[in-house]
């Protein structure tokens, strides 16, 4: 993914010498959560390449790792069968932040191998494939912010010490050694919040990178007693915690950014898939050229997996390119994301199972919000009203 | 040079591991054991007197990475004239697997096992959150998880993977499969050290079965497969072999009236109340986490069936030989399968319900001739120690009735 790219006996040597006793052997859920078992190194480079199965719910499940029933792919009455993640030793790289650990990604498929229409790793691998064969090559970057916080849940205040074992520095070298090409990483505008940037990598190292720099964020802030925020909008006006994508295409294309704003627009759950994400109004988009290339940058929800956000935003691309020129109604509430399957090209680009069981998810999460009494209706009406 | 001592591992009748530091050259000789320890129940010695003797199985010698001075080995009760004690629940076992053998087959098994980890001052789960498979907070408590893995297979005990489970403070340990007598002893031997390793981490841990009444149960899934020679014989054609069908046929054909081996307190029932991943219905399925017997199918060596019901707390030599010696029944009379529950094994209309309390599996392993004659006097014996439980069971007023009912009648 990387600055220093792997070797197909890199694990096997580190092993040998020693230095990795431990493998993540690992996938992302439908929210883009880091997911997986652990096992010990000498048996996986051994054994080679290595199918694991899982139960399925994990791929489709909620927030709280619920299930909800209305998921056609996955619930009791299909009897949460395995999903199937291949891994391969050669794919492995060092957890930077766990001096004897590395982690591998593989993408789930069924017990045939055939990859699972409702991964978003695996819908992604789908858009790449369509654009590929127009001759597009797409590299992708991003800019992902968040907050650090402190035990006391007051904001992580690394940026203004001079203090290398800083929070936000000490997630840097981690995933600087965990070869993810991080360019920077800098304070945001309110007290905690950061910016970290990450180079050109292809899509789906992107995608699996981002889910890496999440995972670190929290696992590193929370062994302080901390934690890292990637709610998209926290209380107190604070800037919104976003995934920021920039998506480069060779050869240049001709887009529309008044097009692109209105696809994205029939996609917004999946770009911010929970109710505290939609609070966000827009899909930003911006167009640029240089030289042979064009460039767009999306900005999406922190929350929303990093995968999902890519293959939306180049299958809208592929949409534009295929000349679709009856964009929907634009999608302003989680309660109305049944109508992610009213566009065409959604469907097209991204494939009915996935929006069938992305879609059941983002209402659960929108009835849930609708029968809760909130802390702010207690603090506005209580003894008035 | 071997070593000083010999930390010898066995279980009581209840499936509690114990350590016994004997001379490692006096072993062999045997070390005296109460009965009324081997025989002790949940809450008191038993009241059987007289002794057995506890001899190490050398044959599962293995390095001890938790003493520098002493070897490590599995044991079994033996009677004075080295005959094998009906208390020892291992030696029930060998004597299963001995039948298995003559019968011309070996079985491949391998143990999954749930459990909480608990902040020991609350004795709550040490997160509340669902994390299920989650690296992320697998990363937070590697230092304990780690720690598990690497000492169990420094004991060359080949743990194959370590992942938070479903509820808020659950883990899993999942071992590599391997000889079923070999895969007994592993579990064996890595629910008390892991539990060991987790309080030396000033934490603690419980294999409870339903420790909350809101959070989902720890189980004891046993995956096993039957071999001739180097042939999986429970694979045929890409599928199911017909000898696999009957070994699932027999298990089925006796899971109600062995329920008490895999789940001998009467916790261990509210594992079964609701649609939960632990079974309530007799069945079995394709790859389905709601049925009690779930097939799996893939390559040759991996075709292989999980048997699901068992509870995380339960005596689990006897839960294996419950489970091998029903499997081998149905090979021999070749009990026909039902067809696969097919979708929510919770609401299909099935031949038959596993016991949904403790009173109810007491009075089924009660009546069963085919505990008798598989697993002799030990069945006796394993039930004479759980008869308590059913008159404090009984006999107990509990908090939840006295919440439900205390003003409402």
């Amino acid at each position: 993914m990387s600055a220093k790219k792997t070797s197909d006996d890199w694990l096997m040597s580190e092993v040998t010498a020693g230095r990795i006793d431990t493998v993540a052997l690992s996938f992302a859920d439908r929210l883009g959560a880091w997911r997986g078992k652990r096992v010990p190194a000498k048996d996986f480079v051994e054994h080679g390449s290595t199918t694991l199965g899982f139960c399925d719910g994990m791929i489709v499940c909620d927030i709280q790792c619920g299930v909800i029933e209305e998921t056609p792919f996955s619930n009791f009455s299909t009897g949460y069968p395995d999903l199937h993640v291949t891994l391969d030793p050669r794919e492995a790289r060092p957890m930077g932040w766990r001096p004897r650990e590395a982690y591998v990604f593989g993408v789930p498929s069924d017990r045939h191998g055939t990859s699972l229409s409702v991964a978003p790793s695996a819908v992604l691998q789908s858009v790449l494939r369509r654009l590929e064969a127009v001759g597009l090559v797409v590299t992708t970057s991003a800019e992902l912010s968040g907050a650090f916080f402190d035990s006391d849940a007051k904001p992580n205040q690394a940026f203004t010490a001079d203090e290398e074992r800083h929070l936000p520095f000490l997630w840097l070298n981690a995933l600087t050694a965990s070869w993810i090409p991080v360019r920077y990483c800098h304070p945001g505008f309110d007290p905690g919040s950061f910016r970290l940037g990450i180079d050109e990598l292809s899509p789906l190292e992107l995608a699996q990178a981002i889910v890496v720099a999440k995972g670190a964020a929290k696992e590193l802030a929370r062994v302080e007693g901390g934690d890292a925020i990637f709610m998209t909008r926290r209380p107190g006006g604070a800037e919104p915690a976003l995934l920021q994508v920039t998506v480069t295409l060779k050869p240049f294309q001709e887009l529309s950014t008044e097009l692109l704003e209105c696809l994205l627009g029939e996609a917004r759950p999946l770009l911010y898939p929970s109710v505290n994400a939609m609070r966000m109004t827009d899909v930003p988009v911006v167009l640029s050229t240089r030289g042979e290339v064009s460039i767009l940058t999306v900005s999406a929800s922190a929350e929303a997996d990093s995968a999902t956000v890519l293959a939306t935003v180049l299958a809208a691309v592929g949409a534009a390119l295929d000349g679709v020129q009856t964009p929907g109604s634009r999608i302003d509430a989680l309660s109305r994301s049944a109508q992610l399957l009213e566009s065409y090209w959604l469907r097209d680009w991204l494939g009915e199972p996935f929006l069938e069981n992305s879609i059941p998810l983002f209402e659960h999460e929108a009835a849930l919000f609708a029968s809760a009494v909130t802390d702010w209706e207690i603090e506005r009406y209580w003894g008035v009203a | 040079m071997s070593a000083r001592w010999l930390d010898i591992a066995w279980t009581d009748l209840l499936g509690r591991c114990h350590l016994t530091r004997v001379r490692n050259d006096r072993a062999d000789d045997g070390v005296p054991v109460s009965i009324a320890t081997a025989a002790a129940g949940y809450a008191a010695l038993s009241p059987t007197v007289g002794s057995l003797l506890l001899v190490p199985d050398r044959s599962t010698e293995r390095p001890n990475p938790f003493s520098a001075d002493a070897g490590l080995v599995v044991g079994s009760l033996v009677e004075d004239d080295g005959t094998p004690s009906a208390w020892c629940a291992r030696s029930a076992l060998v004597h299963v697997l001995e039948t298995f053998n003559r019968a011309g087959y070996r079985i491949q098994a391998a143990a999954e096992l749930e459990f909480f980890l608990l902040n020991p001052m609350t004795q709550k789960p040490l997160w509340s959150d669902v994390n299920q498979y989650s690296i992320t907070k697998g990363g937070e408590i590697e230092n304990v998880l780690g720690r598990i893995r690497r000492q169990l297979v420094e004991a060359e005990i080949p743990v194959e993977a370590m992942n938070p489970e479903f509820s808020g403070g659950q883990v899993e340990l999942n071992i590599r499969h391997a000889p079923a007598q070999d895969a007994a002893d592993y579990t064996v031997l890595s629910r008390y050290f892991a539990r060991e390793i987790v309080r030396s981490s000033g934490l603690d841990a419980t294999f409870l079965a339903k420790p909350w009444t809101d959070q989902a149960g720890s189980g004891l899934h046993v995956h096993q497969s039957l071999w001739v020679g180097a042939k999986n014989v429970m694979h045929e054609n890409r599928n199911l072999s017909p000898l696999a069908c009957h070994y699932m046929a027999g298990q089925l054909a006796h899971m109600r009236e062995l329920a008490l081996l895999g789940s001998s307190n009467p916790n261990a029932y509210h594992r079964r109340a609701g649609a939960s991943f632990a079974p309530s219905a007799i069945s079995w399925g394709i790859d389905n986490r709601t049925v009690a017997v779930r097939a799996i199918i893939g390559s040759e060596g991996a075709t292989r069936i999980e048997q699901r019901d068992a509870s995380a707390d339960c005596n689990l030599y006897l839960a294996f030989a419950g489970q091998f010696a029903s499997g081998l029944d149905g090979i021999r009379r070749l009990l026909p399968l039902e067809p696969p529950v097919v979708g929510n094994a919770h609401e299909t209309k099935v031949k038959g319900r596993l016991p949904l309390t403790f009173v109810e599996a007491m009075e089924a392993f009660t009546g069963s001739s085919f505990a008798r004659e598989h697993l002799g006097v030990t069945a006796d014996l394993f039930e004479g120690v759980l008869r308590p439980e059913l008159e404090e069971v009984i006999g107990n007023s509990s908090d939840w009735e006295r919440r439900r009912y205390i003003s409402a009648i």
